[in-house]
């Protein structure tokens, strides 16, 4: 199959070419691919696409998934409305 | 790894890495960059985007409009290709008397060196920012050639640039000492071995008087934690980016689409760095948000995180050396690295070659340490007395 096409990240359009690629000039850090590639900064922050990356680094880098650094995951869990938080506890 | 050097730099942001690209330009050999982590992974990577040639000081007004002209021609200089440069403006919402004294004053100040800013009625803010709540809005600065560049993409740019001339990237190396011998700089000692050299630049902007404290020197650069928080991609509608400083916030929206907006912790001290997030800020800065432009209400956030400036006494960059160690320089960017980076890169090359002439039109006296008498600031104290100096959320 055509890897340029097979998406890991659909927010940000990383396909697994993008990622081997990455992979293929050094970089062995989840968190490094983030910075390079914007994947699990879209709107569904990596709900979908983490664990489809972190699994794909360790199968093509040979590692046990243990050691791949998941970036953290960060508060909003999932999307809110401004509005919705701005009211706070009422 | 290098065993010796000649330049070593400490920390791979935007700071570090444009001081090894400028150093390298310029002709110096033998650099070695050490990170303790990857390159952008401190506040480089945690920044608002933003950069802005408007500044309370002629100083910072030439330094701002220096790397403006360069951020145009890094990309194709380096060869890394598009770093994202969009100019759309950065406004400032007045919402005081004294604040709009304050920016007029600035304003003549401004426009006499060549940054055109100009001054709206509130009537004007609507005109460009339709969704603006103007009540109680009294003017707004605005200059058209600020805007937004990509951080990441500008320090692996540097990062290009510096090694395709030569200079060595050690990341996931972490200092651990540094090296001094009859007030000299010997070597800088990691946790992957040591290099001797006699030349050490601290560009560790939030963590620097950690590693100053190596040297046995104390420097008046204290963290200071910004939160920040981004929204889901929305149409891009090219707006200037929002501060007000009444308001405690600012807003930028990302090319990408997402609105980015931030502030200062109220509630953590001045001089720790804790790259945590917290739910008060995200609520305190969703009712800022919607009270200012109410369309935000129905727009949802995704992300927060946060950073840390590198505070100074006058919140200018502190560029130099330290007169009690030589070959100690500091490279600090007081919160403004990212903005700033080139002049910042470009002035430390000036510095080392011992240039008495500069691109930048400001003596080396305007931004280095000789310039603060009694230099201590307070680390221990709140950081809500500082809410009012210039920068607290730009």
């Amino acid at each position: 199959m055509d890897e340029s096409k097979m998406y890991l990240c659909r927010c940000e359009n990383v396909t697994l070419a993008d990622l081997h690629k990455i992979l293929d000039a050094g970089v062995t850090s989840m968190e490094e691919v983030k910075r390079y590639t914007r994947c699990t900064k879209g709107p569904c922050q990596g709900r979908t696409c983490k664990e489809l990356i972190a699994k794909e680094m360790a199968r093509y880098l040979h590692v046990p998934i243990e050691s791949i650094d998941i970036p953290k995951d960060r508060a909003p869990i999932k999307p809110i409305p401004m509005g919705e938080i701005a009211k706070g506890d009422q | 790894m290098k065993k010796t050097a000649d330049i070593v730099i400490i920390g791979g942001g935007v700071a570090g890495c444009s001081c090894a690209y400028y150093l390298a330009k310029r002709g110096f050999r033998n650099i070695v960059l050490v990170e303790k982590k990857y390159i952008t992974s401190g506040s480089t990577g945690r920044c608002a985007a933003n950069f802005k040639e408007q500044w309370e000081s002629p100083v910072k007004c030439e330094m701002g409009k220096y790397s403006i002209r360069q951020f145009k021609v890094l990309g194709e200089e380096t060869g890394f290709g598009d770093l994202e440069v969009v100019q759309n403006g950065y406004m400032f919402t007045l919402y005081q008397p004294d604040q709009v004294a304050e920016f007029k004053r600035r304003q003549t100040m401004q426009n006499s060196i060549g940054v055109p800013t100009q001054y709206l009625e509130p009537y004007e803010v609507k005109q460009i920012i339709p969704q603006y709540n103007t009540a109680g809005l009294l003017g707004a600065i605005l200059n058209p050639e600020d805007g937004h560049i990509n951080p990441f993409k500008l320090t692996f740019a540097y990062e290009k640039g510096a090694k395709d001339r030569g200079v060595e990237f050690d990341t996931y190396t972490t200092v651990t000492g540094i090296r001094v011998e009859g007030g000299r700089v010997k070597a800088v000692i990691t946790d992957r071995g040591t290099i001797e050299t006699p030349v050490v630049i601290n560009a560790t902007e939030a963590e620097t008087k950690w590693i100053s404290r190596m040297v046995g020197l104390y420097h008046p650069v204290e963290p200071q934690k910004h939160e920040i928080l981004i929204t889901e991609p929305m149409d891009y509608l090219k707006l200037p980016m929002i501060t007000s400083y009444d308001q405690k916030i600012y807003i930028h929206q990302m090319p990408h689409g997402g609105f980015a907006m931030g502030t200062l912790n109220e509630f953590q001290p001045m001089g720790i760095v804790n790259y945590g997030s917290s739910w008060n800020f995200l609520e305190e800065m969703c009712r800022r948000a919607v009270q200012m432009i109410p369309a935000f209400q129905n727009v949802r956030v995704i992300r927060q995180w946060a950073g840390h400036y590198g505070m100074t006494p006058d919140m200018n960059v502190i560029l130099g050396p330290a007169p009690e160690v030589e070959g100690y320089i500091l490279a600090t960017g007081a919160a403004k690295s990212m903005m700033m980076s080139p002049a910042i890169g470009t002035l430390i090359a000036e510095i080392l070659a011992g240039d008495t002439e500069s691109a930048i039109p400001i003596s080396k006296k305007d931004v280095g340490l000789s310039r603060f008498q009694n230099y201590f600031i307070n680390p221990g104290g709140s950081s809500k007395k500082n809410m009012d100096a210039e920068d607290a959320v730009s």
